[in-house]
């Protein structure tokens, strides 16, 4: 079976390579269509070989077939079916074969869409996707060929890491390759109109619903992956600025800030050099963010070889994109220049260009701060990473209360102000019940530990918290007034405006949704980022033993050991008991799993166990029990975390209501 | 673009980077808030860091763990050097014998860093063997 996938894998490589030469060639001449479409069939053919080899490397899965090096590098007979398939993606040949895959399925999608009626800026923009399919598939064959035998009579796997094992970490990593793969898409249009000299909006029309898709799927596969942390990792939060977290937030800042000069391109006919350079650079960090994931880019710095043919490849793709697409754009200045002038600060062209300049900035700093440590540079802690990311996040979502409320080229004052009103007054009233929330928040954190690294954002918890309820309640109101205005318009009473505002206008709808969903995820941040109360301490291993938390105290059932030749699992069983009410609100049972087998054998992985609340989570990590009859334990409190889940949610929802299809492509379809 | 709306804009970006740079600037300018990543080799070779927070990799040396009154103590070693580190607070996810860690703190003396933070590396990414 192995050569069947390496047949495949080469076939599909293969049919790249004349691509790489005959698209361009055909698309030259527009008469040429049947060439043209011989072209998308032959991409329509890397899809179908790719789709082969991945078959393959799944069955063997599948199949406990450890004859493939990879199969054996990443699975065991012992591990559930679903973790088999998921060992796919768990080193870096098969994660590269992933993104191929799914580069070489839209290749193929656009192709099929396409087939009846060949556009030559399509024909272009696939030969920019086949190129970049190229290159995978190169890196693929020369440095990380995952058909490779095992040598002989190997029989059994390695194994995965048990952290990998759980549902998030299934569905995570081809979320977000999905996105990877799909910001190609807008890159590969922007280059082929530019090539084409069109600076109409067309480009966007064929490939917008694509990139939203694309940036859709990289938020959800970020969040999964803060899940995961948050719920499996025991680092006790969601978010850790671990390179390979930057790595992935890095493409979606740049991406975000593409998407609204997106809208700017298409609705005012401006901010074009910057749709184009978003796309590149969102592209290029893509490269980045596979090559530092799964190239091991910066994980192994001080192992890393220069000579490496891998980090050449990746490296030397990198800069000749940059050389080339910069060439091509700057080549176009003139003609891509926007007709649209500012000439106000008060208008919605300055807060997408205000926009542009923040998440630009942040990704350059985040950039900066990702790699500096390969060269010889000094590394941030997270902490200074907050320090950093807060109050830029919170000007950033000033703006974000603020545009919506903004008109096109010069904001009437007035209007402004009557839109002002309600956010504002809400926002002053609010201020005393915050300040007093606020202060129990810090009383709480300092309590515990009075020269925590997070005191100095404290007065900015407090702005956060205000600015949170601003845009939340400006949101509301850009829904009441949509509703109103629509009302007025079609005499319709306002529920049923505010119905159809979600049928008719759901670009409207979808966009207050995901500013709604913005504001309650800053709030969770910033409860959660700023306020968490960490405890670590030891109890005596006694039934009855009690360990006060703020708020709560943690009171010892006791602990049950259970012994297997593979691991040796203690549960701790805790009381969470209310300090006022002293009532037992939840039984939570952490444990402790030391390994005895397999190449994790020696190593302990903890089960935290969470009391989620609607305002806090109490996080429990368990450390098993100390020779001194003592429990190691850990217990964070952790405000708010609820409403960055709930604010992911809302957001992802926002866009689905945005881009839903509508009902009448389909009836026309 | 005409010049009086070009002029505006430039001075409006100025204020945003130079805002943003500022607080860059600002919240890395505090003691601590930055950290060189060493390796335990060039730690151990050179005694001028002994003071200074770093962030240094390495595994976890087996049979070196035990609790004592400074909280966990182990030893890393990479490449032949090994140095001491201790940790107050309870041990990530997948600690243990042999289990890549980074651990970021002062060295306190020439062969011991008290750890502020303790991570083990994120096992998404595992078997950088080939790489190496």
């Amino acid at each position: 079976m192995i050569n069947v996938g390496k047949a495949a894998l080469y076939l599909s490589a293969i049919i790249s390579a004349v691509l790489l030469v005959a698209i361009p060639y055909v698309a030259k001449d527009r008469r040429r269509t049947d060439a043209v479409r011989a072209c998308y069939w032959w991409l329509i053919g890397v899809f179908g070989a790719l789709t082969a080899a991945i078959l393959v490397l799944l069955g063997a899965f599948i199949a406990k077939d450890f004859s493939f090096q990879y199969v054996a590098g990443y699975s065991s007979a012992d591990m559930a079916v679903q973790y088999r398939m998921a060992a796919l993606w768990a080193g870096h040949e098969g994660s590269l074969l992933l993104w191929a895959w799914m580069l070489a399925g839209f290749a193929a999608a656009i192709a099929a869409l396409k087939l009846k009626n060949p556009d030559q800026l399509d024909t272009y923009a696939l030969a920019v996707i086949n190129d970049v399919q190229l290159f995978l598939l190169a890196i693929l064959v020369f440095a990380a060929d995952p058909f490779v035998a095992s040598a002989p009579g190997t029989t059994a796997g390695q194994g995965i890491n048990p952290l990998l094992m759980h549902w998030a970490m299934v569905i995570h990593p081809p979320t977000l390759f999905l996105g990877y793969a799909g910001l190609t898409i807008p890159f590969a249009y922007a280059m082929a109109t530019a090539w084409v000299r069109d600076p109409s909006s067309k480009w966007l029309d064929h490939s917008q619903r694509w990139s939203i898709f694309a940036w859709l799927l990289l938020s959800i596969g970020i969040f999964l992956g803060a899940l995961w942390a948050y719920v499996v990792l025991g680092w006790g939060g969601f978010w850790g600025w671990d390179p390979v977290e930057n790595a992935s937030f890095l493409p979606w800042l740049t991406a975000t800030a593409m998407l609204h000069s997106f809208t700017v391109y298409k609705r005012r006919d401006a901010f074009k050099l910057w749709s184009l350079s978003l796309a590149t650079v969102s592209f290029l960090l893509v490269v980045m963010a596979t090559f530092i994931t799964r190239g091991g880019f910066i994980q192994s710095v001080h192992t890393f070889a220069p000579n490496n043919l891998m980090v050449w490849l990746f490296s030397g793709f990198i800069i000749l994109v940059a050389i080339l697409a910069g060439q091509l754009i700057s080549s176009r200045y003139q003609l891509f220049q926007g007709r649209e002038q500012l000439t106000s600060l008060l208008s919605k062209e300055f807060m997408y260009f205000f926009n542009n300049v923040v998440l630009l900035a942040g990704a350059i700093i985040l950039l900066g701060a990702t790699i500096a440590p390969v060269f010889g540079g000094p590394a941030l802690k997270p902490a200074s990473y907050n320090t950093i990311a807060i109050p830029i996040g919170l000007i950033y979502l000033i703006a974000l209360g603020l545009c919506p409320v903004l008109a096109w080229r010069k904001t009437d004052v007035a209007r402004m102000k009557q839109y002002l009103l309600w956010p504002g007054a809400v926002t002053i009233l609010s201020a005393v019940p915050l300040f007093l929330y606020w202060q129990k928040l810090r009383d709480l954190v300092v309590s515990v530990d009075p020269t925590v690294e997070t005191r100095p954002l404290e007065p900015l918890g407090y702005i956060g918290l205000l600015a949170a309820v601003f845009t939340f309640v400006a949101a509301l109101e850009l829904f009441y007034f949509g509703a109103k205005q629509k009302a007025k318009r079609s005499k319709r009473s306002w529920l049923a405006a505010l119905g159809s505002l979600f049928v008719e206008n759901r670009s409207q709808a979808g966009g207050y949704t995901t500013h709604l969903g913005v504001a309650v995820i800053v709030a969770g941040l910033v409860g959660s980022m700023i306020f968490t109360v960490d405890i670590n301490d030891t109890i005596t291993n006694r039934k009855g033993a009690q360990l006060e938390i703020p708020g709560y105290s943690l009171r010892l059932v006791g602990v049950k050991t259970s012994d297997s030749p593979a691991e040796t699992v203690e549960t701790g069983q805790f009381d969470l008991v209310d300090a006022k009410t002293k009532k037992v609100i939840k039984r939570l049972e952490p444990s402790n799993v030391v390994h005895k087998t397999g190449p994790s054998a020696g190593q302990n992985s903890r089960n935290v166990d969470i009391e989620y609340q609607a305002f806090q989570d109490v996080f429990i990590i368990f450390g098993g029990t100390n020779p001194d009859k003592t429990i190691t334990l850990e217990v964070k409190i952790n405000p708010l975390i609820m409403f960055v889940w709930i604010g992911s949610g809302i957001l992802v929802l926002g866009m689905v209501i945005a881009y839903w299809p509508r009902r009448k492509k389909k009836a026309a379809a | 673009m005409n010049r009086k709306s070009r002029n505006k804009l430039l001075a409006a970006t100025a204020v945003i980077i130079i805002l943003i740079s500022g607080l860059t600037y600002f919240s890395l300018s505090g003691k601590g808030s930055l950290a060189y990543f060493k390796t335990v080799k060039e730690i151990r070779a050179d005694k001028s860091l002994v003071g200074e927070t770093l962030r240094v990799g390495g595994k976890v040396l087996p049979g070196t763990r035990s609790q004592g009154p400074d909280g966990l103590k182990f030893k890393i070693g990479d490449a032949g050097s090994s140095l001491w580190v201790t940790y107050r607070g309870s041990q990530p996810s997948t600690f243990g014998d042999n289990v890549q860690v980074i651990a970021e703190g002062e060295l306190i003396s020439a062969d011991h860093l008290k750890a502020k933070t303790l991570v083990t590396k994120c096992p998404s990414k595992f078997k950088t063997k080939k790489i190496e």
